[in-house]
């Protein structure tokens, strides 16, 4: 565990204790939770209410869905259905038209830039084409938030060699984005994402233009990040194989050992939901069991 | 036929309409982006290492073209000088003409030119392209403001660095017609300098190093918008490049001329 995580535990550590001690005082027994708290642990971390958006065209149409910390959620939907644009959205990149879009309680719509950037480092996103920044190395690359943030330079340069390693890129620190292969560059954009250890990861379409054993790679570190740091998640993607193999696979770590499971019985898995989208509506949300076992025609076009 | 001539004039209003308000929204950005760039110079965060950088790349990475520029400028206006001066018997006077049309115009202006031309469209391909690869999208999700990082800089380097390559310009200029003067027009060195000395007052300076911080600022402003308003992927990148320099160019041309006017004003030629 980084000194950065350390620190962060520690304080979180010290929260804790201090909040037990004021709990002691006030006679009341831990697990007992004002109803404040509980509301906000009931709330959803990411919530879309009515979310309208249009350019020359209706691009979302009334958009509502939740995410509750911990959960993944993966949104399908054919070319131009306004995939990305939830995730554009999500980040303050874009400003809906109407609806609201809350992100761990703060409703976005209505922040300044200021308020965004706040918002925006609780979120990891990892973009289509990584978007890594060439006129840096692979390590600073993955570094640059923390860099941006201060952090002492042997704590930046112990995580960014920690990060590399858990996406297997350990040797390619001093590389340029150029010398890398496409798969390469999806990692270190996951690596870069990953790196300040935000709580949502955004994926915008991570596996696109990848061969099948390079996308089974990112996926596998979907899984990784989803199942070992707990984070939560929104998967974008046309890519049916890949959002599956998200959904059937689980990661447990036993030592140094990574071990994978895969559930091949829909109607055993938890956690993760399905949320497609079509012109801009969503006309599906439901689990992968209630996915496959859809009646709906372009349901069952689009899986076919 | 003639009931349809009502509605191509209706569609061509409607256009131009469209067309106008377009424009007016792209003078708005720019100037919200120039302003945005401007103060991000003036608060906390700021990114030295990245207007040294851009101060190198815009600064010392045009020296050759300037130096070249500077003094071909000079040998010419002191051949087309010569040959006017002639008439009058006053060729004496070449570098007296020499030295006030470098300092006072051609010296900024070419230099402005010709660092838009390399700098001006290196900024809008370089800015383009990190839209375009959604590197600048990269930038605002892990809490950077790309004005920050990338325009403030770049406006820094443009305002001090045209400065000095317009002195640079000008000294090498004074110093081709001198060359030109003495094997070509068989004046003496000694008599160029001291016509060159005489001719040059404050005015002259004060205008000359004006109008190359405006010029500079234009020309970064300039580059930073169309490459940050690039769309539509690689294509976009290479119409940003042509419109940074056309555009520049053009504004660089026009703001000579008023500043000229205002300059003449404020610093009148004794």
């Amino acid at each position: 565990m980084s000194e950065i995580f350390r620190k962060i535990q520690e304080a979180t550590q010290d929260v804790a204790d201090r909040a037990r001690d004021v709990a002691e005082m006030l006679g009341v027994s831990a697990g007992e939770q004002p109803p404040e708290a509980q509301r906000a642990a009931e709330e959803p971390i990411v919530s879309f209410r009515d979310v309208e958006l249009a350019f020359d065209r209706p691009i979302l149409r009334g958009v509502s869905f939740d995410l509750h910390a911990g959960a993944t959620k993966i949104v399908l939907g054919g070319s131009g259905s306004g995939k990305t644009t939830i995730l554009r959205l999500m980040l303050g990149l874009l400003k809906p038209d109407a609806g609201s879009i809350r992100v761990d309680g703060t409703d976005i719509a209505s922040l300044d830039e200021d308020g965004l950037r706040r918002v925006r480092l609780k979120i990891g996103m990892v973009f289509q084409e990584g978007a890594l920044f060439d006129s840096m190395s692979v390590a600073d690359n993955v570094g640059y938030r923390l860099v941006e943030d201060a952090v002492a330079e042997d704590v930046v340069a112990a995580r960014v060699a920690e990060i590399l390693g858990f996406v297997g890129l350990g040797a390619h620190a001093d590389k340029g984005p150029a010398e890398l292969s496409g798969g390469q560059r999806r990692r270190v954009a996951f690596a870069r994402a990953l790196a300040p250890g935000p709580a949502i990861m955004l994926y915008d379409e991570p596996t696109t233009g990848l061969d099948p054993i390079t996308a089974t790679t990112i996926t596998d570190l979907i899984v990784k990040v989803r199942d070992l740091d707990g984070a939560t998640s929104i998967l974008v993607t046309h890519q049916l194989r890949d959002a599956f193999n998200v959904a059937r696979s689980f990661v447990r770590k036993q030592g140094d050992e990574f071990l994978f499971e895969r559930i091949e019985d829909f109607s055993k898995l938890a956690g993760t939901e399905f949320l497609m989208l079509r012109e801009g509506s969503v006309v599906f949300e439901g689990s992968p069991h209630e996915l496959v076992s859809s009646r709906d025609p372009y349901i069952r076009e689009f899986l076919s | 036929m003639a009931w349809r001539t009502p509605l191509l004039v209706a569609s061509l209003l409607r256009r131009l309409a469209w067309r106008a308000k377009h424009a007016v929204k792209g003078v708005q950005d720019y100037v919200l982006l120039s302003a945005r760039g401007t103060s991000a110079l003036l608060t906390r965060p700021r990114y030295p290492n990245e207007i040294l950088a851009q101060m190198d790349s815009l600064g010392v990475g045009s020296l050759s073209i300037v130096i070249l520029t500077g003094l071909f400028t000079g040998m010419v206006l002191a051949l087309q000088s010569a040959a006017s001066l002639d008439v009058f018997g006053a060729r004496p006077y070449v570098g007296r003409l020499v030295c006030v049309s470098m300092v006072r115009e051609l010296g900024p202006v070419l230099t402005a030119l010709m660092v838009t031309g390399r700098v001006g469209s290196g900024m809008a391909a370089e800015l383009g392209s990190m839209v375009v690869t959604q590197q600048i999208d990269a930038l605002r999700v892990l809490g950077t403001d790309p004005i920050r990082k990338l325009v403030a800089p770049r406006i820094a380097a443009g305002v001090i660095m045209v400065p000095v390559l317009t002195v640079l310009s000008d000294m090498l200029g004074i110093f081709g017609a001198g060359l030109i003067s003495i094997f070509n027009l068989k004046l003496s060195w000694e008599y160029y300098w001291r016509s060159v000395g005489s001719a040059l007052v404050v005015n002259d300076i004060v205008m000359g190093l004006t109008k190359p911080v405006a010029f500079g600022y234009i020309l970064a402003t300039v580059g930073c918008y169309t490459g940050l308003s690039t769309t539509g992927g690689t294509q976009g990148v290479g119409l940003s490049t042509t419109r940074s320099v056309v555009v520049a160019s053009v504004l660089i041309l026009a703001s000579d001329f008023f500043m000229t006017k205002v300059l003449l004003i404020l610093f009148p030629v004794v």
